[in-house]
């Protein structure tokens, strides 16, 4: 490729003439006014000087003087034929034969030499140029001209006689518009005679005049159809280039399209191509040729800068938005001022002989600038400047209809996305009706909200009960979790273990709220943490929650508080992206309609759950209720049974029996209503006793083991036909109340009785010994360790063992419950209430102490224990005796 | 009506009803005897004597249901028997699938006892 013009035009016609054209015109006028020779001199633009473009001789002139003598004999006038795209204009002409020409070389003599310039009013030329009419001169006269400059003349043929004629410009079409148009010299011909004898008449002075207007108009023809060409040459090329970008630019289709048509055009050694993004606010120079060379890898990385390090750019493309032309090589002053212009990414630029610079214009707006320079001077001339404003008119609309294309495209997909997301979010939030759980729900909410605004990982935390904690109760990161593999026991974060595990484990992921930044700021709609505020709350939480925010390295996290009315329901924690440390405000504006939504949808499932709990106990409870009414009922009837048939029995026999079977009688009806009267009386305690939360009142007292132990026996209210037997040891004391105490005893003697055969064996022990001796009978769940924190306090454990039927490990747990009773079914009656073991228990514990079934073997018997605080026997109380005691 | 000679057998694992009984029938001069529990009476029943059993329904171990379901595996000692079902409960309305002779709800008066026992036992001979 040449350094110059890329395949660039092929000539420069604004000023030449093809020289047979010239040569013809020049042929046609000697025959017509029997000239020898002749030339033509045109003006020149660039130098404002006629040029001698053509100049020509008769071969045979002779011969030439004699056809022209024959045809001005026959009178016949020559008509120039304008005719279009033809080089030889007089073809049709049948007559006159024309005769060989010459060209006159510039060696042949410096007489009108091809390519001598004359100013005006300069030798015969330039004076005819001057007076713009027709003159006839003959050679001495000519020698002798006061406008001759050159003194010495020296020719191979010395002419005998000169016609001079200027060429005007045509004036038809200006005066027909009624213009005010002085007529300019398009240039002047010579012709002369050089046969001795030979001249040109005085009349043949107005014949050239009018001869040349012809010649003067087919030039001009000549031009208009040059023109004509190129315009629809380019007319033709902008069409291409419009429909190269119809709805879409490709932007290195683009800049090779500029590319290609400004080398049509014009001559330019360098291009350079700039455009301005104005959302970014950046300048790219995205194509550029530095004196051929063209910079690769641009379009791929354009050169970016900002407007404060372009400025005189700024200044001129966006500010004043216009054209800039000159001539750098010839204008050091301009290029001075426009160095930035003329260097950076398409090199130095300022030896160029031509620089232009256009602005891409959009209504009030510059999108970008086409900078072109050229070796030759005035290589732009306003035509092609035009045609290139054009073209870049065109190019300017595709780019922002391309442009406005995509961000509409881009804005619904958007919408789309959105939408679709919102409706993902609502069909979870709506699945809550059909019985989806709180975790289920929130789970779904932090993957929909990391899909919604593109994140990696999304985590809901939960306030703890007392809200003074948070707890991470939902995480949705599919690619961030892993497992903690560093050998430490804490609790890894890992998604790949069981849903129940895993959900355990991000249970452990809590800090505090109290005095952390969260306290001051749990009032705002949304605000972010950074990294050290992470960092702060990782050292006031958890080791888990350390661990959690290395795993999933959290740089910055936006935190969005979630309340129903004035009920905090959680924070919902979305980390930033990579590399930003904010969101879009329309995303945090469609992550807080999301909060907002799924808030009342989290409260209504966890009200949903409460009430099912809620739901739950009250249908057990009921279910309870019916069975206790059924049990009471049994209780009830059978000292009623008694009452009923003693009574009866009292009155039917009344005269037959004796005193003594009378009062037998009457003391069995007593003792059937004692026993109702119990029972009312243990029903109407334990109603009183209330929900397992109520504080009982209390006598606390010390109490004397041994002697509760006998009151109790002999409480028992009905007989006993087992035997018991029970080591307790006198001096054992304990801190409590009396009444309570002998209640819990006689209750656990009573069931063990009532659970065995009469030939059985009840045993009751009591011995001395610490809690934390004593808690190792309980089995694991059922001990509270926190009891021994403040060191082991003695305690007084007893015991009753039975030899009954035992206790079915299902029905186990539930005998220290109210109304419930270890009966299988209601084939298997036991006697009692199904109170006693719930109100020994919630004594026992008002004391200080806890009840506990410690074995149960089916058919082998069963063991109650309890503890209750020791104490030391209190002052002035006697040693008393030990040892087995049989009741009964 | 050839009137069978038959004891009475109070089963009930409560000792204040059989007492009850024990009186009221001994009192009208009816032979009565005790068992404690459903393998007790299970004993007697298997041995010569015929028995009107009064069988309490509800009983630890063995209930009435198991002495009722392991007699009507038994054709020929059952036939020998007289079984009354008694219940604290309003459970006997299942009664009739256990085949017993007769049903006494609980509580009862001396009258409601009598009712039940004369159709079989006749008029008391002491």
């Amino acid at each position: 490729m040449s350094t110059s013009t890329w395949g660039g035009p092929e000539a420069y016609p604004n000023e030449s003439y093809p020289s047979s054209l010239l040569r013809h015109l020049l042929h046609h006028m000697m025959t017509q006014f029997a000239a020898q020779g002749a030339c033509i001199a045109l003006f020149d633009e660039s130098i404002e000087q006629l040029r001698v473009q053509a100049h020509v001789r008769l071969r045979n002139a002779a011969l030439a003087a004699s056809s022209a003598a024959a045809l001005n004999a026959s009178g016949h006038r020559m008509t120039i034929h304008l005719e279009n795209d033809t080089p030889s204009p007089f073809a049709r002409q049948s007559t006159p034969v024309l005769e060989a020409l010459d060209d006159v070389l510039p060696r042949q003599g410096d007489l009108f030499a091809i390519g001598t310039a004359y100013p005006i009013g300069q030798d015969l030329i330039g004076h005819t140029w001057l007076k713009g009419e027709a003159a006839i001169m003959r050679h001495d006269e000519y020698l002798h001209a006061p406008f001759r400059s050159i003194p010495a003349l020296y020719t191979d043929v010395t002419p005998t006689c000169y016609l001079a004629v200027p060429i005007h410009e045509s004036t038809l079409v200006d005066t027909l518009q009624g213009h005010q148009y002085t007529a300019n010299i398009l240039g002047v011909i010579i012709l002369y005679q050089f046969t001795p004898g030979t001249g040109f008449q005085p009349r043949q002075r107005a014949e050239a005049l009018h001869y040349v207007e012809q010649i003067a108009l087919y030039l001009q023809n000549y031009q208009l159809q040059q023109s004509h060409r190129r315009t629809s040459d380019y007319l033709q090329r902008l069409q291409e280039i419009s429909t190269v970008f119809p709805s879409s630019v490709k932007l290195p289709d683009l800049v090779e399209q500029i590319y290609q048509f400004v080398g049509q055009v014009v001559d330019a050694s360098s291009m350079l191509f700039t455009l301005y993004d104005r959302d970014l606010k950046k300048i790219y120079d995205v194509f550029a040729i530095n004196n051929g060379t063209r910079i690769e890898t641009l379009t791929e990385q354009p050169h970016i800068m900002s407007e404060e390090e372009r400025p005189v750019w700024w200044q001129i493309a966006q500010q004043e938005q216009r054209t800039l032309l000159f001539s750098p090589a010839q204008e050091a002053r301009k290029a001075d001022d426009y160095l930035e212009l003329l260097s950076g990414t398409w090199g130095n630029q300022q030896q160029a002989e031509s620089f232009l610079l256009l602005p891409m214009k959009m209504f009030n707006r510059v999108i970008g600038t086409l900078s072109l320079t050229s070796l030759r001077t005035n290589a732009y001339h306003p035509e092609e400047v035009q045609v290139l404003e054009t073209m870049l008119q065109i190019v300017t609309v595709s780019i922002e209809n391309a442009k406005l294309y995509e961000r509409d495209r881009q804005l619904l997909q958007e919408a789309k996305q959105r939408e679709a997301q919102l409706a993902a979010i609502n069909s979870a939030l709506q699945a809550i009706g059909s019985g989806l759980n709180v975790t289920d729900l929130l789970n779904s909410l932090v993957k929909s909200v990391a899909v919604l605004v593109n994140v990696d990982m999304c985590v809901f935390f939960q306030f703890t009960p007392a809200s003074d904690e948070l707890f991470t109760h939902a995480i949705y990161a599919p690619t961030i979790i892993r497992q903690a593999d560093d050998g430490s026991e804490l609790p890894a974060i890992a998604v790949h273990q069981n849903k129940k595990e895993h959900e355990e484990l991000i249970n452990m992921v809590r800090f505090p709220i109290k005095e952390t930044i969260l306290e001051q700021r749990l009032s705002e709609g949304f605000f972010y943490l950074d990294s050290a505020q992470l960092d702060e709350l990782a050292q006031k939480g958890g080791e888990a929650f350390a661990i959690f925010l290395q795993e999933t390295q959290i740089q910055h996290m936006l935190m969005i508080p979630m309340s129903y009315q004035s009920d905090m329901v959680g924070i919902l924690g979305v980390p930033t992206p990579k590399d930003t440390h904010f969101f879009r405000p329309k995303d945090i504006a469609s992550l807080l309609a999301i909060c907002a939504q799924a808030t009342s949808a989290i409260r209504n499932a966890q009200l949903f759950e409460q009430r099912e709990e809620a739901y739950a106990e009250l249908e057990r409870l009921s279910k309870l209720k019916d069975e206790f009414l059924v049990t009471a009922s049994h209780e009830l009837r059978t000292p009623l049974s008694a009452i009923s048939g003693y009574s009866s029995l009292l009155r039917r026999q009344s005269s037959r029996i004796s005193a003594p079977q009378i009062l037998r009688f009457a003391t069995k009806i007593a003792g059937a209503a004692d026993q109702l009267t119990n029972l009312v009386t243990r029903m109407t305690e334990a109603a009183q006793m209330g929900a397992v939360d109520k504080k009982l009142y209390m006598q606390i007292e010390p109490v004397h083991v041994l002697s509760a132990v006998e009151i109790a026996s002999t409480m028992l209210t009905f007989n006993v036909e087992q035997k018991i037997t029970y080591a307790v040891s006198p001096d054992l004391w304990i801190n409590g109340d009396a009444t309570r105490f002998r209640q819990v005893l006689s209750n656990l003697l009573e069931n063990a009785v009532k659970y065995s055969s009469p030939e059985s064996h009840v045993y009751l022990s009591a011995t001395a010994t610490t809690l934390q001796e004593a808690a190792k009978l309980l089995s694991d769940g059922q001990f509270d360790p926190a009891l021994l924190d403040q060191g082991d306090p003695p305690v007084v454990l007893i015991r009753v063992q039975d030899q009954g039927e035992g206790i079915e490990p299902a029905d186990q747990h539930k005998i220290f419950e109210k109304f419930v009773r270890a009966p299988r079914s209601l084939t298997t009656p036991v006697r009692g209430s199904g109170l006693g073991l719930y109100i020994s228990r919630r004594n026992a514990e008002a004391m200080g102490g806890k009840l506990w079934l410690e074995s149960s073997v089916p058919n082998e018997g069963s063991t109650f224990s309890f503890y209750l605080p020791r104490i030391d026997p209190p002052i002035g109380t006697g040693e008393q005796e030990t040892g087995e005691h049989k009741i009964l | 009506m050839n009137i069978k000679s038959y004891k009475i057998l109070v089963v009930d694992d409560d000792p204040i009803i059989r007492d009850m009984m024990v009186d009221i029938l001994g009192l009208e001069g009816y032979p009565v005897e005790v068992a404690r529990n459903g393998h007790e009476a299970l004993e007697k029943l298997h041995g010569s004597e015929d028995y009107l059993v009064f069988l309490d329904l509800l009983m630890p171990g063995m209930n009435g249901r198991d002495v009722c379901e392991q007699l009507n595996a038994e054709a020929a000692v059952r036939a020998r028997h007289i079984v009354i079902l008694m219940s604290a409960l309003d459970n006997l309305t299942h009664a009739k699938m256990l085949h017993v002779n007769s049903t006494l709800p609980k509580p009862f008066s001396v009258e409601d006892l009598l009712r039940v026992v004369q159709p079989y036992m006749g008029n008391p001979t002491g």
